[in-house]
């Protein structure tokens, strides 16, 4: 059987580290201008040729998000920006839009890849893109795993796929609710899951009225897909989620890790990895299309809200002798608490014994978005998650 | 002169659009055609269309016809699809409208002469893509995003072989998922709703499903009725009445109005002026309200793309505040190493910009640098201003 590649996001250089350290192949990420998500998770150049530098040392590969659809204005504006990148050598750009494609094509020596965005569904769109020079193709999420096999019988071409993570309702890309609502383009970086909302549905004919989430997706999951995948042929298994936590990248990464690497090894993948995912913050899951068409049961109406077992508490940024672990937290840490220690290795428990602050001081408590350092958390890795059981919790978005 | 273009599903439909001014049509069937609403589904074939295509031709010998097939194609698809090309081709229909780019090449195999107009509904918004496109593509549809100067600037003030809507329904969501028939399996194959988003109160949506999928529109209707100097000055090959799924009325009314319009201006451009009832007339047979959406202007995010490009272009990045110990400390995550002295500007989430001079640099064990050298997580003295996730740039330009 074939390999796969493991595809992580990475919102920003935090996360490339976590998604490597915890066995991704590959990342993807985006930039400040035209990467489909927000400005605190993107990458600065220089970052970005930080996190290619990395990958390239580890033998992994950095691929860059272009997936905006341009108007003219914002081909001017990557002009240079596409120079820029051709100098750092990302290992490929997901590009949506044709026009951006031709450009990136003219200027760069990049391998091109499709994005989903697109809305690939069949051999004649893979034809088509491999004729306009591209060498990958993420697919559209509401392709089979059948119809995969008969994409990649038909054409030559490597194919990506989405096994993790929210899902846009609509095809992607043939959304612009936001535009017209929210004067916030969804195709250039500007969505505000109007999909979520709560929408109160009026039978014109009787008057009658139903309130709903009516368009809020479940999210995606299809650990026990992977062998399937794999014999389909499938070159890369992509894990949404640049705007997500750490934690949720290393739950992920570890999970489909495993997976793949028992069914390459045709043994029993671990039993906790559903159980774990279950854990990270989810809108309830389900298999996509890869099974069959999504019906009713890929939609939550019930809820817009997450569920979620674990509480992300911050990351280990370094450890030295003198201080001990030192962690930017993301949550509230106390003298006495038990939380957990989420490596590469496995999940342990443990009791915060001693904390400080940057200026040395002892702390009993911290807050979100201090640093501060655990004397005597020592033989951990860079990038090691803490973590926090909590009740299972349902918060609706606002 | 534009040619005023329309969809037509039914008998009812070619009749009222050729009666009102329609020069050409395109024919649809729900089983390719997505946003059709009649329904096809029970035919196994195309028989209708040759129907269609016929009778047409019997009302104006001289009317244009094309087909569409604008399903995302599915390998399942496929073979009906060819039977619908077939069927066209045998009855004289040589032009076919597809959102899914790729079906250019299946129809190319199997209809060599086919000429093809490439209606993405999204997606296609900028010239570089129309270039890339038109290997393919005879014609192609302007997308609803486009305003008035960018289609000038990217077609040169020459769009004959673009379409445009200038009239009917926005579609603004596809989805292959049927949430209607998932949330209450009892509903039909297909099913209308008037949906309100409850956080913009007093918007009404309509949704409307098929065995197609999801597809939602606009709480207003395109019009461009109170633009045709400006339309007309582009010179756009063809002007689009979108009537699908409204009445026999509305697609009467809007294509007279757009006909008589052009017309008058024609005769006489420099007297023209739109009579008040026509508005009025195209507000009686309709149940939105009528705009222009984004073709006088498309403002989308474009405060926030400014503020990114400003922080993108600048070479002066060097990190993000991480902590704030006030009185005391700054954590500083670093992208590119510094020296003290060094002056710099602090963007706070929260605020205006403070400058200040970064005097001392201390690793986090404390230790003094003169330079920050391969630490990535500095700290420096307590600045007031400061919160986490400010954004540090030099004062002068870094290398
Ligand atoms: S609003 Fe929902 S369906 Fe539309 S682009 Fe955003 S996530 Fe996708």
């Amino acid at each position: 059987m074939m390999r796969p590649e493991l595809l992580a996001p990475a919102g920003n250089l935090e996360k490339l580290e976590t998604a490597f350290s915890f066995g991704a192949d590959a990342v993807y990420i985006g930039n400040w201008i035209f990467g489909l998500r927000k400005f605190a998770d993107n990458f600065t150049l220089r970052q970005m040729e930080m996190g290619i530098n990395l990958a390239n040392r580890l033998g992994k590969k950095v691929y860059v998000v272009l997936n905006g659809f341009a108007h003219d204005e914002d081909l001017e504006a990557l002009r240079p920006y596409l120079i820029e990148l051709n100098r750092i050598q990302p290992h490929g750009f997901i590009i949506s839009d044709a026009g951006v494609a031709s450009l990136s094509q003219e200027l760069t020596t990049v391998p091109l890849h499709v994005s989903t965005q697109a809305s690939v569904t069949n051999a004649y769109d893979c034809a088509m893109w491999k004729e306009l020079g591209a060498t990958r193709i993420v697919l559209a999420r509401e392709v089979t795993i059948d119809q995969i096999r008969e994409i990649k019988r038909q054409v030559d071409i490597e194919l990506e796929v989405f096994v993790h993570g929210s899902m846009c309702a609509s095809y992607s890309g043939k959304c612009v609710i936001s535009n017209y609502t929210a004067a916030r383009d969804s195709n250039r970086g500007g969505c505000i899951q109007s999909c979520r909302h709560t929408y109160e549905l009026i039978n014109e004919e009787n008057g009658e009225t139903e309130t709903t989430h009516i368009m809020n997706a479940k999210d995606l999951m299809t650990l026990n897909l992977v062998p399937d995948l794999i014999d389909a042929g499938v070159e890369s298994f992509k894990i949404e989620g640049r705007m997500k936590s750490p934690m949720y990248v290393a739950s992920v990464v570890t999970a489909y890790r495993d997976a793949i690497e028992s069914a390459l090894e045709n043994r029993s993948p671990d039993a906790n990895a559903e159980t774990e995912l279950e854990k990270i913050s989810n809108r309830g899951y389900f298999t996509g299309g890869l099974d069959d068409r999504p019906a009713g049961e890929s939609i939550n109406y019930a809820t817009n809200g997450h569920s979620a077992g674990v509480k992300y508490l911050g990351s280990i940024k370094s450890v030295n002798e003198q201080m001990g672990s030192v962690i930017l937290s993301r949550g509230i840490l106390s003298v006495g608490e038990e939380i957990e220690i989420q490596s590469p290795t496995g999940i342990y428990a443990y009791t915060i014994g001693e904390m400080r602050d940057m200026a040395g001081r002892s702390l009993e408590k911290c807050v979100p978005s201090q640093m501060i350092c655990l004397p005597d958390l020592r033989n951990v890795p860079e990038n090691t998650i803490l973590r926090k059981p909590i009740v299972e919790v349902v918060t609706e978005n606002a | 002169m534009p040619k005023l273009t329309t969809y037509a599903a039914s008998a009812e439909d070619v009749k009222t659009a050729i009666e009102a001014g329609a020069k050409h049509l395109i024919l649809e069937d729900a089983k390719v055609s997505i946003r059709c609403y009649s329904d096809d589904y029970k035919e196994l074939h195309f028989e209708k269309v040759t129907y269609l295509a016929n009778l047409a031709r019997e009302i104006s010998p001289s009317i244009e016809l094309s087909f569409n097939i604008d399903v995302m194609a599915h390998d399942y698809h496929l073979p009906t699809i060819t039977d619908a090309v077939n069927t066209c081709r045998y009855a004289g229909i040589s032009e076919f409208r597809v959102q899914d780019p790729g079906l250019a090449l299946l129809i190319k195999t199997l209809h060599p002469e086919a000429t093809l107009t490439l209606a993405t509904e999204t997606g296609n918004n900028n010239s570089g893509s129309h270039r890339v496109f038109s290997r393919w593509f005879a014609r192609q549809m302007l997308g609803n995003e486009l305003t008035h100067t960018e289609i000038a600037a990217m077609t040169q003030g020459n769009a004959s072989t673009f379409d445009i809507q200038v009239h009917g329904p926005i579609l603004i969501q596809y989805s292959y998922r049927r949430y209607m028939s998932g949330f209450r399996t009892s509903r039909g194959e297909t099913s209308r709703r008037l949906a309100q988003d409850l956080e913009y109160p007093g918007r009404y949506f309509p949704f409307f499903e098929n065995p197609h999928g999801h597809f939602m529109y606009l709480f207003f209707d395109r019009c461009l009725i109170k633009y045709i100097p400006l339309l007309t000055s582009l010179n756009i090959g063809r002007w689009i009445v979108d009537a699908r799924g409204e009445s026999l009325a509305y697609l009467k009314t809007a294509l007279q109005a757009y006909k008589n319009a052009l017309h008058e201006f024609e005769q006489s451009p420099t007297q023209y002026e739109l009579s008040p009832k026509t508005i009025s007339d195209l507000e009686s047979v309709g149940k939105r309200a009528l705009k222009a959406g984004f073709f006088l202007a498309n403002k989308t995010d474009s405060e926030r793309r400014l503020a990114l490009k400003i922080l993108q272009d600048t070479s002066q990045y060097l990190g993000t505040i991480v902590d704030v110990i006030r009185g005391k400390w700054i954590t500083i995550e670093l992208e590119r190493s510094i020296s003290v002295p060094s002056p710099v500007t602090l963007f706070s989430p929260e605020g205006p910009q403070v400058s200040f001079n970064i005097d001392s640099l201390f690793t986090l064990t404390d230790e003094p640098l003169a330079h920050s050298s391969h630490n990535r997580y500095v700290k420096t003295a307590w600045q007031k201003g400061a919160v986490p996730k400010s954004v540090l740039l030099a004062q002068e330009t870094l290398d």
